[in-house]
């Protein structure tokens, strides 16, 4: 792709990422705003904790006194200077509530999308080659299992398995409390502690990739182009590698940047059953605490989050596959 | 349609998920004949071990009986699967026909829109629906088959795309038939298939949904469910592994009979994909 | 023969059982010779690609040769190892196929696909590689190949792309060429192009090719021998010309008198008013969407003609030419952006679809892919009679008109219970065309009505509408891409390019003397154009 045609490339789809963004605040907002009763009482939470000034502080927040539309462009005008108000319970602005619960969520899904998108295509792309044999069924009952399992109940049994009953990896949190570890002892011990969370959250995507990549890969190796190779006389490995495997797993990567929101929304499951302190974590505590306004930041954040995954993902296939340029 | 159903039938997989979920709806039906009384009731002492001979799956830390959550938690798993799939095949199915039958822009924009749902974190917005509409079964139907419609419209859209350029559509209207006459009569039978397979699949995703959602607080507090099971007995887990394994193993096998069933309406379909790679 | 490069004796490819037959070829031999092209020819499912296959080693394991040898070399093919076949695919028998668009790697430039074959056999490193493969592009008349090395298939046409697949199967200067419908999917101009390169191929290089086709226009233009199959046998062998001008064998003798024939045939005056009038009509397309800039395509561009009632028109041209949008246009399946359309006196642009409705019983349609053109989920006699039912004739009464009419195009009536599935190709495009006459209409559109279907199917269809076409006294618009077709349909031939109409006139006219320089083109590239003065 020449530089011009990427970067036009890229505009377009910053543009869509944008607009995406754009959408989540709407759709965030009208669901406030369609709420039985005040939004302000609905925002504040049924907890009784709200005092009146921060009833009206709400209520100036959303313009509550003005048109919907008009109501609208205060809280878009909020979000764009990254005001995202202000959490009764804990006396704090949710931005900074987020922004400090962020870096553990982005280490999780990221851990777990790299896991479920390298396992789901070696495993989907070994199950291909070696399709009809025991290999190949191994590999489908695998991805059905963890097709069917709940995410949370995985974590579950992760945790009484590997923690209770082998005690060989932590069950809980991201650092082992009282340890000072500083350095690479730090990053390992970080590891230690993500290695479950991940796995779960992770499981679930890699069976769905896997799935997917087999019956791609199926799909390609029935190809004219893969003929075309048998009949130039190329032996079997470069076939897979280069023509078959490029091809069939770029839907996949696709579709794996279009999930990226679920992955991100599964985290927090996963951050609740590991007390994983993210974001998603923070969105549980914000549901206990009936903190609405912390989850609706909490729910832009990740969109955001998801949107720039996506993004990647785009990028990534645009680079790989010559034919993304003319589509646009 | 005789090829059809010879093919489910052989079909080993299908026939144990046909199997599975026919055991999943009679607990459903019978569960006041099968577990009766409130299974929110204390039965029995509190953690009574598993494989005892009152409670064979054991009771919970508050005395439930666990056999008896799970036989009653199958009600509102097939009530929001069912519920939530059928709002969301009538959301998916009407957008995705008008995108494919009109293409154009009003395609491009339903499209845009669905991708727009595709790409959010959709677990959260369901989580933010039901906390801000107060849960109940119908706030978590409705919350669930907003998140769940993209990939019906996405799947319709796109065999409504390939129908409506197809001669025998064309010709339809060349005869002089009318659209509803087109959409009804010529387009839909043929993509209904597809239609059925996602179905079934997206009856397992609700499931799932409604469970983790339960899981989280946020069931219907007047119905039992399996994934409020797996919450209350999580900080448990260490001394009563039961409350929580049971019910997720019903939840797994639910799911799981699901997902055999659409695979085999799906291979009995098309039956050459599946012999595909013999060749 | 002693000069034999390939001898292919008694072999057998087995069917899977529950086929129509226990073997996909049976008990076949032939030889190759050094520069000679031996074309296989036969209908769909006479096994020609399959003998082409087995050779190659390329056979899917579902269809296993279980009998018979292949001799190359002195080893028998058949026999060899998956390495030594390996070893020997690409290097001393090469192969292009039917399908360019499909036939090379969408994300791999295509000098690295050229490159590929020359690594797969051990020659020269990537920089030599690369440099061969410009050679090989310049060869077989790729523009600018110091470019188009480096570029993906997506960016050339299907001409060019043949091209490139010939350029590949060349690079290790194969002693074998086996081509599978090479050209089958191409326009007939870029037909002749390819036609010549491997002409030229076979006489400066000596490569003895294998050339697999089913158009006996091609044949009659590139072979030096012929063999004939059908049902998995071969029925006939011999030289080009003792095959063509003195068929032996009953199966050969009716698929040449299949073939249409180039006549001159001077126009029957018609002396009546026009029933369909195409004024100027255009139809520009807008490529892009939401997010990515628009272009303008000019699909058709101020087409105007005149049919007069009885008449028929061919309208001719090759793909993209516009010739369908132009049909489409007619019955409204497309709205043109501009121009007028008249059917009896009657303008049909710009009125609404509710005031054309009682209008399109007039104008009925046939269609092009016997798969796509008939509800899958619907009978027969539903199919026929949804037409009549529409336009307010009650159903039974429909039905036994459905019945009538598949007497009528030479079915039995009984099968109006039965689903299209259950029908061969030729026979639903008989009911396809059944649809089309239960409304009675006038004027009757046909877009590549034929052109789907075998030799010998496709001259009785053409037959049964020229019949009914006489029966019913219909006024036809004729849209094909075969300008034999056409001058055996037609009473005058309109040739589109580029969304024009370049050329109208009588087959006479058109075909003796041609005044656009593009129907020259046009008819020169027909396949075996110099065979029809030889022609029985």
């Amino acid at each position: 792709m020449t530089l011009s045609a990427f970067f036009g490339f890229l505009g377009r789809r910053l543009l869509k990422a944008f607009a995406v963004v754009l959408g989540v605040i709407i759709v965030a907002f009208f669901i406030v705003r369609m709420a039985p009763g005040d939004p302000a009482s609905v925002i504040a939470g049924q907890s009784g904790a709200a005092d009146a000034q921060f009833m009206a502080q709400l209520r100036q927040q959303f313009g509550l006194d003005q048109p919907v539309l008009v109501q609208l462009w205060i809280y878009l005008k909020g979000i764009a200077s990254l005001d995202f108000g202000f959490s009764h319970r804990v006396q704090r602005s949710v931005l900074s509530l987020i922004a400090e619960r962020l870096p553990a969520t982005v280490l999780l899904t990221s851990a777990a999308f790299i896991f479920s998108l390298a396992a789901g295509i070696s495993l989907g792309a070994v199950a291909a080659r070696r399709v009809g044999t025991v290999t190949d069924s191994a590999v489908t009952v695998l991805a059905l299992t963890f097709y069917a399992t709940p995410i949370f109940w995985v974590g579950l049994i992760f945790i009484l398995v590997f923690s209770v009953w082998l005690n060989w990896l932590p069950a809980l949190g991201m650092f082992s409390i009282g340890q000072d570890y500083t350095g690479l002892t730090a990053v390992l011990d970080v590891a230690k502690h993500l290695i479950l969370p991940a796995l779960t959250l992770g499981l679930f995507y890699m069976a769905l990739y896997a799935r997917l990549t087999r019956s791609s890969m199926l799909e390609v190796a029935s190809q004219d182009f893969v003929r075309t190779a048998r009949a130039k006389g190329l032996p079997e490995g470069p076939i897979l590698r280069r023509h078959v495997l490029r091809n069939a797993i770029l839907p996949v990567i696709g579709f794996a940047g279009v999930q990226a929101g679920q992955i991100v929304g599964g985290s927090i499951l996963v951050e609740t059953v590991f007390s994983w302190p993210g974001v998603g974590r923070l969105a549980f505590e914000a549901l206990l605490a009936r903190d609405y306004n912390l989850l609706l930041g909490v729910f832009i954040v990740t969109s955001a989050m998801a949107v720039i995954i996506n993004l990647i993902t785009d990028i990534v296939i645009a680079l790989v596959d010559p034919r993304i340029e003319v589509e646009g | 349609m005789s090829g059809f159903w010879k093919r489910f039938a052989s079909n080993k997989g299908a026939v144990i998920g046909c199997f599975i979920f026919a055991v999943v709806v009679l607990l459903a039906i019978f569960a006041p004949l099968i577990a009766p009384g409130d299974p929110w009731r204390m039965a029995g002492p509190p953690r009574t071990d598993a494989f005892d001979p009152e409670h064979w799956m054991g009771t919970d830390m508050l005395g439930r009986d666990v056999w008896a959550t799970i036989v009653h938690g199958a009600r509102v798993s097939l009530i929001v699967g069912g519920g939530a799939t059928l709002a969301a095949l009538l959301i998916g199915v009407t957008l995705g026909a008008v995108a494919g039958y009109c293409g154009g822009w009003i395609d491009d924009v339903l499209m845009r829109f669905t991708e727009f749902f595709q790409s959010i974190p959709s677990f959260i917005l369901a989580l933010l629906i039901v906390a801000i509409f107060q849960p109940s079964v119908g706030s978590i139907v409705t919350a669930v088959a907003i998140v769940s419609w993209p990939p019906v419209a996405r799947v319709v859209r796109a065999e409504f795309l390939s129908l409506r350029s197809r001669e025998f559509v064309q010709a339809a209207v060349v005869l002089g038939q009318g659209t509803t006459q087109i959409i009804f009569g010529q387009i839909l039978p043929n993509a209904l298939s597809p239609i059925v397979v996602l179905s079934s699949f997206m009856v397992a995703t609700a499931i799932l949904l409604e469970a983790a959602l339960s899981f989280l607080g946020l069931g219907d507090p007047n119905v039992m469910s399996w994934g409020f099971m797996i919450g209350s007995g999580r900080s448990t887990i260490r001394i009563a592994w039961w409350t929580s394994v049971f019910p997720g193993v019903a939840l797994f096998l639910t799911v799981l009979s699901l997902n055999l069933i659409g695979e085999g309406i799906s291979d009995a379909l098309n039956p050459r994909l599946h012999d595909r790679g013999e060749a | 023969m002693s000069d034999a490069l390939l001898t292919v004796d008694g072999l057998s490819v087995a069917l899977p059982r529950g086929g129509d037959r226990p073997h996909a070829v049976e008990d076949i031999s032939f030889t190759l010779a050094k520069g000679e092209i031996l074309c296989i020819v036969g209908e769909s499912g006479s096994g020609k690609s399959i003998s082409a296959s087995a050779i190659m080693g390329l056979l899917p394991k579902r269809l296993p040769a279980v009998k018979g040898s292949i001799t190359f070399g002195g080893h028998d093919l058949l026999k060899l190892s998956k390495e030594g076949m390996r070893a020997i695919r690409g290097k001393d028998i090469a192969m292009i196929f039917q399908e360019p668009m499909t036939a090379l790697n969408p994300i791999m430039p295509v000098g690295k696909q050229i490159a590929e074959v020359l690594e797969a056999h051990g020659e020269g490193n990537p920089a030599s590689r690369r440099v061969r493969a410009i050679e090989l592009l310049t060869e077989v008349g790729i523009p600018s190949p110091e470019q188009t090395v480096d570029a993906y298939p997506f960016r050339l046409s299907g001409g060019q792309r043949q091209r490139v697949m010939i350029a590949m199967a060349l690079a290790l200067k194969p002693s074998i060429l086996i081509c599978d419908e090479p050209t089958t999917a191409l326009d007939v101009t870029t037909q002749a192009q390819i036609l010549v390169l491997i002409r030229d191929l076979q006489q400066n290089q000596g490569t003895g090719i294998l050339f697999v086709t089913h158009d006996f226009g091609v044949v009659a233009e590139i072979a030096d021998r012929i063999a004939v199959m059908q049902h998995g046998k071969i029925v006939e062998l011999g030289t080009r010309d003792a095959v063509l001008d003195n068929p032996q064998h009953p199966y050969t003798r009716k698929l040449i008198d299949a073939v249409p024939r180039l006549a001159m045939r001077k126009k029957v005056t018609v002396n009546t008013p026009p029933l369909l009038q195409i004024d100027r009509v255009s139809k520009t397309y807008w490529r892009g969407g939401l997010f990515a800039k628009k272009t303008p395509v000019h699909a058709v561009k101020e087409a105007s003609l005149t049919l007069a009632r009885g008449e028929t028109l061919a309208l001719v041209g090759e793909s993209g030419s516009g010739k369908s949008t132009l049909a489409r246009c007619i019955v409204r399946l497309i709205e043109p952006t501009g121009g007028t359309i008249h059917v009896d006196g009657r303008e049909i642009t710009g009125i609404s679809q509710a005031e054309f409705k009682p209008l399109r019983r007039q104008i009925q349609m046939v269609f092009q892919d016997p798969f796509a053109s008939l509800n899958p989920r619907k009978r027969v006699g539903e199919i026929i009679a949804e037409g009549p039912v529409t336009h307010g004739m009650a159903r039974s009464e429909a039905m036994g008109k459905a019945k009538e009419l598949l007497a009528l195009v030479g079915l039995d009536p009984a099968s109006i219970s039965r689903f299209p599935h259950e029908f061969s190709g030729g026979q639903r495009q008989r009911i396809g065309l059944a649809r089309a006459l239960a409304l009675e209409p006038e004027l009757l559109i046909a877009d590549e009505p034929v052109s789907a279907l075998d030799v010998s199917v496709q001259a009785q269809v053409l037959k049964l509408i020229a019949d009914m076409k006489a029966r019913m006294n219909l006024t036809m618009l004729f849209i094909t891409h075969d300008l034999r077709v056409a001058s055996e349909i037609a009473d005058r031939i309109a040739v589109m390019r580029y969304g024009e109409i370049v050329e109208m006139g009588t087959p006479m006219a058109i075909f003796g003397s041609p005044q656009h320089a593009y129907t020259r083109a046009l008819i020169d590239a027909i396949p075996g154009v110099g065979w029809e003065g030889t022609r029985r």
